[in-house]
């Protein structure tokens, strides 16, 4: 692969981060603006703090290296799950960022880090879990449990 | 996967203050178990919301209310199954009035599934046919008060209609046919089965719009002629991939003479109590579908001899399921062949009820056949449970022999293969 010229990232804080060309590209609404040659020499990402932007290129890095030496897939899984053991507030930051970013494959694995704590709890634990109010009165939670027996996918 | 950090749930933030929309229906499009979504919904009113509006397809067997419940709840429905079972259905099943509330709750509706809900009308009909011009596929099978009135309806507003399903109407008649024609150019799949008021005139009608029918289905149809079916035929050519003539008596070589001449990707034949049919048709037909054709129904064909049923089983590479029950002139020599041509065939059934053959060629079947799943010769006269039994034949473990009784695993073969 040939060696891409720089380009260079301003977190929402002010830092500025350089990085080739090939793993900017891994955010698709950076290589539109590529593209669209709408890329200066410094490209702001004004939602995202330079400490989660910083994890977003860790990530885009390790994956264009993936995609060279091609590991297996259990070493590609180690790695990500090494990744994403992040406090919770970490996690929501970066599936806001993997989502404004458009990196497809670091907003799959944030939100099923996050399905996978959703999945086996009954709704009071999911809850507790992520720290939501119950605004269902008892009446209307037995309405929605008589309408999921009765419809079905 | 390993859980992330717990945190003390006091300093955790409420993840419904920092997530979009956006990115909780992606957390939730990785959840697959129906349980999961259920619980997902019942999280919080902002859950509960995401979750609904992301449900596409829903069966149901509801009353009024809950249906009125299901549609405010549901509004991204595209496809909805409403069909009751055909021998008991809670009174009075889907009405109208129902059809009413879908129609106008569910604008991007693509699939309605009405099987033998038998309260409805041509009312509800004109309604669907109002409200949802985008429905595809609609099956209002045996609901037996629908007339020419409702269905032409549906026919006018929803053109991309390609799967229609009118079996057991039974007043339906030629002017649907007309209607379709003119209308719905992209059908796809048709069934008219015990349509009795239909005529050659309605089908040459259809043949005139749309031109890629693969599935046709117009047994007991009993008004039918060669006539009709060969200019279908001559029509739909490559895209015909399976044809149901059941007990349509006046059916005859030339329907099969067109077949062979047309349609080289027919899979599914059904020519039951067609008795007109003679060995050279099917010789031809064998010749075009040796790849394509798997399931053959021709029982009754009383004129079939060996000669042209060695055609199809030596020839027809793919077939698994054949039907030649009461082809009383059929004997060993058809199976024979299969000994001759060394072939393993892939038949999974054969139902051979009153056939002339004897348990010689019984076994041949046991040899040749070595993915029989079932075998059907009750009544067949030089082939008894005890001849069977002496003669020391060996099946695969899991075939069942069906000398004289067992119906109900018999109707279920029927639908799944023919």
């Amino acid at each position: 692969m040939a060696p891409g010229k720089n380009i260079t990232l301003k977190s929402s804080d002010g830092e500025e981060f350089a990085i080739e060309e090939t793993v900017a590209m891994e955010s698709q609404t950076i290589r539109h603006m590529i593209e669209d040659d709408c890329a200066e020499s410094s490209i702001p990402v004004p939602n995202v703090t330079a400490k989660i932007l910083s994890k977003v290129i860790e990530y885009c890095k390790k994956h264009v290296e993936f995609a060279a030496t091609k590991p297996t897939d259990e070493e590609l899984k180690s790695w990500d799950t090494e990744f994403i053991k992040v406090d919770l507030n970490t996690l929501y930051d970066l599936i806001l960022a993997a989502n404004y970013l458009n990196v497809k494959g670091l907003l799959d694995l944030t939100c099923e880090t996050v399905a996978n704590m959703i999945k086996g709890k009954n709704p009071e634990e999911i809850r507790k879990r992520f720290n939501i109010k119950n605004d269902f009165t008892p009446e209307e939670e037995a309405d929605i449990r008589r309408e999921n027996q009765w419809a079905f996918e | 996967m390993a859980e992330s950090t717990e945190f003390p749930p006091q300093s955790a933030p409420c993840i419904n203050d920092v997530l979009t929309d956006d990115e909780l229906c992606t957390i939730l499009s990785k959840l697959r178990a129906q349980e999961e979504k259920d619980s997902f919904g019942l999280v919080c009113k902002r859950w509960l919301q995401i979750e609904s509006a992301s449900r596409r397809r829903i069966h149901c067997r509801a009353g009024p209310d809950m249906l009125r419940r299901l549609a405010g709840r549901f509004s991204g429905l595209t496809e909805i199954y409403l069909s009751q079972s055909p021998s008991r259905s809670f009174y009075p099943g889907v009405t109208d009035a129902d059809l009413g509330v879908i129609a106008s709750a569910f604008r991007q509706l693509r699939i309605l599934d009405l099987a033998n809900c038998k309260g409805i009308s041509d009312n509800g009909m004109i309604t669907v046919g109002h409200h949802l011009p985008s429905i595809e596929y609609l099956d209002v099978s045996n609901c037996k008060k629908l007339t020419d009135k409702g269905l032409t309806a549906i026919s006018s507003e929803c053109k991309n209609l390609k799967n229609l399903d009118v079996s057991g109407c039974k007043l339906i008649t030629d002017t649907l046919l007309h209607a379709l024609s003119q209308n719905c150019l992209q059908l796809e799949e048709l069934s008219l089965s015990s349509c009795t008021k239909i005529t050659d005139s309605g089908i040459c009608a259809l043949s005139d719009g749309p031109k890629h029918i693969k599935t046709l289905d117009l047994s007991k149809c009993t008004n039918i002629g060669d006539t009709c079916i060969v200019k279908i035929v001559n029509s739909s050519r490559e895209s015909l991939v399976c044809l149901k003539l059941l007990d349509c008596s006046k059916i005859g070589d030339a329907t099969i003479f067109a077949l062979s001449e047309n349609c080289p990707n027919l899979e599914n034949l059904v020519i039951g109590g067609c008795r007109e049919i003679t060995d050279l048709s099917l010789q031809a037909l064998a010749n075009t579908c040796s790849e394509s054709l798997r399931c053959l129904r021709m029982d009754w064909c009383v004129k079939i001899t060996d000669f042209g049923l060695i055609s199809i089983i030596s020839k027809c590479k793919n077939l698994i399921a054949l039907d030649i029950g009461s082809c009383d002139k059929v004997t060993d020599a058809t199976f024979r062949e299969l000994a001759n041509i060394e072939f393993m065939s892939k038949l999974r059934v054969l139902r051979a009820s009153n056939v002339s053959f004897t348990v010689n060629g019984v076994h041949i079947i046991s040899e040749f056949c070595r993915e029989i799943e079932y075998i059907d010769v009750r009544s067949c006269p030089n082939v008894s449970r005890f001849v069977y039994d002496t003669a020391d034949i060996r099946f695969p473990l899991s075939c069942r022999v069906n000398f004289g009784g067992v119906l109900s695993l018999h109707d279920a073969l029927i639908d799944m293969y023919f």
